[in-house]
């Protein structure tokens, strides 16, 4: 038996071994995340946190996850059996799959002699290869749609984990946690307008190329506004502190997994901090330059101390946002429900449309290739004109707009008086 | 070829659920099923090489609709308990002979279409469609849906409002009764 | 068919991620003891005796929430879409005119926005 490996089934190969290393990665960092967590709040409450298994407690969180494997898996008579276990992968499940458009370092030029060799009896020829293996899982032309759609997906663990479970802490826990959700993603995509009308396109590599070079590059100077919106709506779509309502372990038990117990619940706990790190990694690799370090790389391309530059950037990027996020939560008192959904709906949806508005305007004045418009080539124009007027007309027609739809009330309660 | 068989797994897949959306004895069951429909459509459309389409298939789709479709299964409550349909044997009858009618329809679509159908639309044929392009057309040629949509958009947030205020006032006069007033 | 390449390392994934969450679960049921008492039985009220139906009947502002979401969802990603156009360098002032396209188009919307606020559609007291 001879098996040939087409040049494209060693890519195939070669991203399967990067998907494996970039999953295992994942699961050895979310303990540290949990244990750096829990030493950070110590810091802030001046107590020591976790330190008796191992040096620095650094074996605790790994023989927590260790013990919550080994424990029994309580589930009380009323749940939904199927949808029960069905849940922790529903939520799982998304927050590895957003994890498939980060971009963790710039390619690797990985060239192989081709040749033959044999395995259990299998003789495998292997063709000779010279390819640029990006680093990182995949890159797709509708990079940040998917992240929406994958973060949208979240939705369902969470509420049908409230369902399943057949109580009242967790129903409302569930249906809490997902109207939060859904609110802020609504501020998550809009905040990203900024962005991409600067970028011009979905595709996080082309984000990250747009941005290299130093950090005065980065989008964060350029889009402040849709930054801000972007970390508080990526807070609320983590259920982070203060937007912890989903547990609110004060008012509702534990929220949507009150009734989860030992592995099941070790998922819906990976899961968040999957979504941190996932989190972390796109605000900055949309904002913060992603991968590129704050000057540019002083390596060669397509070699390895490049692709170790630019992960050590990316990581020290993450780590100095999940602190951030950490921080947050020892600082911060939890949102009241109404107050977090006021923020949402009535200050950062009409923040983030003045924030794309403005941004539009700009860039529609200094167009494409980062030139400045000369004052003739901006008055002469019949386009420039026609904005101006057309922006007169709109903005007469919301004053009016608005001005009926305020007070018609009022000129109703005038017009019974009369 | 490869591509092939993954798309009638894909096809399966989608159809499949579809017919437990109807057939789950449970609602929520059901919601799921159409859930995993639209992700097999989406699926199909990354197939087809309509990446934009299968991304928000799953954006609107499977990420909003149906959220508000178990949304409102939870809402009211529906068929925790309950068992079997409350429909009649002769619309049941009806409906058996109507979907008959309409699979043999699309089979003999499909048996007069089937030459040019293999000749001018194949998977490996398949248009590259970029983003932009698609994007450009929206704010070219299809200007005016593209303003109209805005339009529809404004009559389903009134009509949501509406519907829903007059549910709030009716589910505060049934507390104030519960209280006693 | 180059267009699906960048598609199989995220089929790849999906079958890790589901593969490591059924594995993990069924290896903990396996290993975990199972002693089934009563109380474990009962859902969990913070140690109280349970009372009344689970069905808690779910307030309509939920209901609204979704709609809206789904209504602003729509918008969303049409503005995306949109924003993707923006920056075309093809068509001589493309700019200025995709600006005004969108101003109208928000324009209405935010009527829509104006009137679910008046009317009270996101308040939660």
């Amino acid at each position: 038996m001879t098996l040939t490996l087409t040049p494209f089934a060693i890519e195939m190969l070669l991203r399967l071994v990067l998907i494996l290393v970039i999953f295992h990665v994942l699961l050895i960092i979310v303990p540290f995340m949990v244990l750096w967590e829990r030493k950070l709040l110590g810091f802030i409450q001046e107590r020591p946190g976790p330190n008796r298994v191992g040096p620095w407690g650094i074996l605790q969180t790994i023989v927590d996850g260790l013990k919550l494997f080994l424990k029994e898996d309580i589930r009380p008579a009323s749940v939904d059996r199927t949808l029960h276990t069905l849940a922790p992968l529903m939520t799982v499940a998304p927050a590895i799959l957003v994890l498939a458009i980060v971009p963790f370092a710039d390619p690797v030029r990985i060239t192989l002699d081709g040749g033959e060799f044999s395995l259990l009896g299998l003789t495998i020829q292997v063709a000779p290869v010279v390819l640029d293996l990006p680093i990182g899982i995949t890159s797709l032309e509708v990079g940040i749609l998917y992240y929406l759609a994958i973060t949208g997906l979240a939705v369902y663990g969470i509420v049908l984990a409230g369902w399943a479970s057949n109580s009242k802490y967790s129903l409302l826990g569930g249906i809490r946690s997902s109207a939060q959700m859904l609110s802020y993603e609504i501020a998550l995509g809009l905040s990203l307008v900024g962005v991409l009308l600067i970028a011009g396109t979905f595709d996080l590599r082309a984000i990250i190329e747009q941005q290299d070079g130093g950090f005065w590059n980065w989008h964060v100077w350029k889009q402040p506004v849709g930054f801000l919106l972007f970390m508080v709506a990526g807070f609320a779509e983590t259920n982070r502190l203060p937007f912890d309502l989903p547990e609110g372990e004060s008012e509702l038990g534990a929220g949507f997994h009150t009734e989860f117990s030992s592995m099941k619940f070790a998922m819906f706990f990976m899961a968040e901090y999957m979504n941190m790190f996932t989190f972390s990694a796109v605000l900055a690799t949309l904002f913060l330059g992603g991968y590129t370090g704050p000057i540019a790389s002083p390596f060669a391309e397509l070699g390895w101390l490049n692709v170790a530059w630019g992960v050590f950037w990316l990581m020290a990027k993450i780590f100095l946002i999940v602190s951030f996020m950490i921080f947050i939560r020892g600082t911060l008192p939890r949102f009241r429900y109404d107050q977090l959904m006021d923020l949402g709906w009535k200050v950062m949806f009409p923040l983030a449309l003045a924030n794309m508005v403005l941004t539009a305007g700009v860039v529609a004045v200094f167009p494409p290739g980062n030139r400045w418009v000369t004052r003739e080539e901006i008055i002469g124009q019949p386009s420039t004109v026609g904005l101006t007027l057309g922006l007169l007309v709109v903005g007469v027609a919301q004053i009016i707009i608005m001005d009926m739809i305020l007070n018609a009330r009022k000129r109703r309660l005038l017009a019974n008086a009369r | 070829m490869i591509s092939q068989i993954v798309y009638g797994l894909l096809f399966v897949l989608a159809l499949f659920s579809a017919m437990m959306v109807v057939l789950s004895p449970h609602a929520v069951y059901g919601a799921l099923y159409l859930v995993l429909t639209m992700v097999g459509i989406a699926a199909l459309f990354v197939l087809m090489n309509a990446q934009l389409a299968g991304v928000l298939q799953i954006i609107v789709y499977a990420g909003a609709i149906m959220v508000l479709f178990l949304f409102v299964i939870m809402l009211l409550n529906v068929g925790r308990q309950e068992g079997g349909s409350g429909i009649n044997r002769s619309v049941r009858w009806l409906g058996g002979v109507l979907s008959v009618a309409f699979i043999l329809q699309v089979i003999a679509m499909y048996a007069g279409l089937r030459d040019e159908l293999a000749a001018n639309y194949t998977l490996e044929g398949a248009q590259s469609i970029r983003i932009d392009d698609v994007a450009r057309l929206l704010l070219t040629d299809y200007i005016y849906a593209f303003e109209m949509t805005s339009v529809l958009l404004l009559v389903a947030v009134i009509g949501a409002v509406v519907l829903a205020r007059r549910r709030l006032v009716q589910g505060a006069l049934e507390e104030g009764e519960r209280r006693g007033f | 068919m180059d267009y699906l390449a960048p598609y199989i390392p995220i089929l790849m994934l999906l079958v890790i991620a589901l593969g490591f969450g059924i594995v993990t679960l069924a290896l903990s049921g396996l290993i975990g003891p199972r002693v089934i008492t009563f109380t474990k039985l009962l859902p969990y009220e913070c140690g109280n005796v349970p009372t009344g139906e689970a069905n808690v009947r779910i307030p309509i502002k939920f209901y609204l929430v979704a709609l809206l979401f789904l209504l602003f969802d729509m918008e969303t990603v049409l503005i995306l879409a949109w924003a993707i156009a923006f920056r075309d360098p093809t068509i001589p002032n493309f700019q200025p005119y995709a600006f005004l396209a969108m101003v109208f188009f928000l324009l209405i919307l935010v009527v829509g926005f104006i009137y679910e606020w008046r009317k009270g559609a996101l308040e939660w007291t």
